[in-house]
């Protein structure tokens, strides 16, 4: 009997430790938890932007442009005015837009991750609205940094059409913006 | 690495194939710049991505490439995948 009553104190005295020991370890994670950045998470190991799951609904030759592939599709309810940088008359339309509104020519540069490689190069020297008709299916997502990073950093927005000779879109009067000149390497 | 190397060849050559297209004066562009990057690789002299950056391909083909399923933007996202491996 006597041992009885030790053997149920010992394990009443276990089950409380194990459940404090629980309990602070709960603690301590959510308090660790808690003062880590929005965006951090825990890596095993290296993962690729490809690895992920896939959450853009676009074929991956494109979701690529997004940072690390991810987009949202949204079909506009109503008509929604988009930007489009560029500075060669011929290339004022295309698929790629933004909602982010810059006044210097080098913030688009990098923002949009612009590579002044290509001939002529995108100097981002006039923005044009571009309004979108309601029922278009528009894709959203943050600019993938380009080669060399530090030059084409990209992070501002982006926005993707499928159809940017749609008759209905309407392509507003391109407009000047401050030009200065991007340093970099 | 080769793998990078043999994706920029096939893009090169699918870009080739497009030559005499109404959008020339881009094809042109794109396969210098792609034989730019050819070079650099085959040098070391291109940054790794990091599973990060891209190389800005797909972003100038998708742009302008009709129909939006063409051989070609697959072939230069083929060359971003392949870079972000890197």
């Amino acid at each position: 009997m006597i041992k009885l009553t030790n053997d149920l104190s010992y394990s009443v005295k276990m089950k409380a430790s194990s459940l404090v020991f629980s309990l602070v370890l709960g603690i301590a994670a959510s308090t660790l938890t808690n003062s880590l950045p929005e965006n951090f998470t825990f890596n095993s190991g290296k993962i690729l932007a490809q690895d992920q799951a896939p959450s853009c609904p676009l074929p991956p030759d494109i979701a690529i442009t997004f940072l690390n592939s991810q987009c949202q599709a949204i079909t506009l309810e109503k008509p929604q005015t988009f930007f489009r940088y560029y500075s060669d008359e011929n290339y004022k339309k295309g698929r790629f837009l933004t909602t982010d509104q810059y006044t210097n020519n080098v913030d688009v540069i990098r923002n949009l991750a612009l590579d002044q490689k290509w001939n002529p190069p995108n100097q981002a020297t006039k923005v044009i609205s571009v309004t979108l008709p309601a029922g278009t299916t528009v894709y959203q997502g943050i600019v993938a940094p380009q080669n060399p990073a530090d030059c084409y950093p990209g992070g501002g927005q982006q926005t993707f059409i499928k159809d940017s000779r749609d008759a209905n879109i309407q392509w507003g009067e391109g407009r000047a913006i401050t030009v200065t000149s991007l340093s970099c390497r | 690495m080769m793998e990078l190397i043999q994706s920029i060849d096939q893009a090169i050559a699918v870009a080739e194939q497009m030559r005499k297209t109404e959008r020339a004066t881009r094809i042109e562009g794109l396969i210098s710049v792609l034989k730019t990057i050819k070079n650099q690789a085959l040098a070391g002299q291109l940054p790794p991505s990091q599973g990060i950056v891209t190389l800005g391909l797909a972003r100038e083909v998708a742009d302008w490439i009709d129909p939006l399923d063409s051989p070609l933007l697959k072939a230069v996202g083929k060359v971003e995948r392949e870079y972000q491996k890197y």
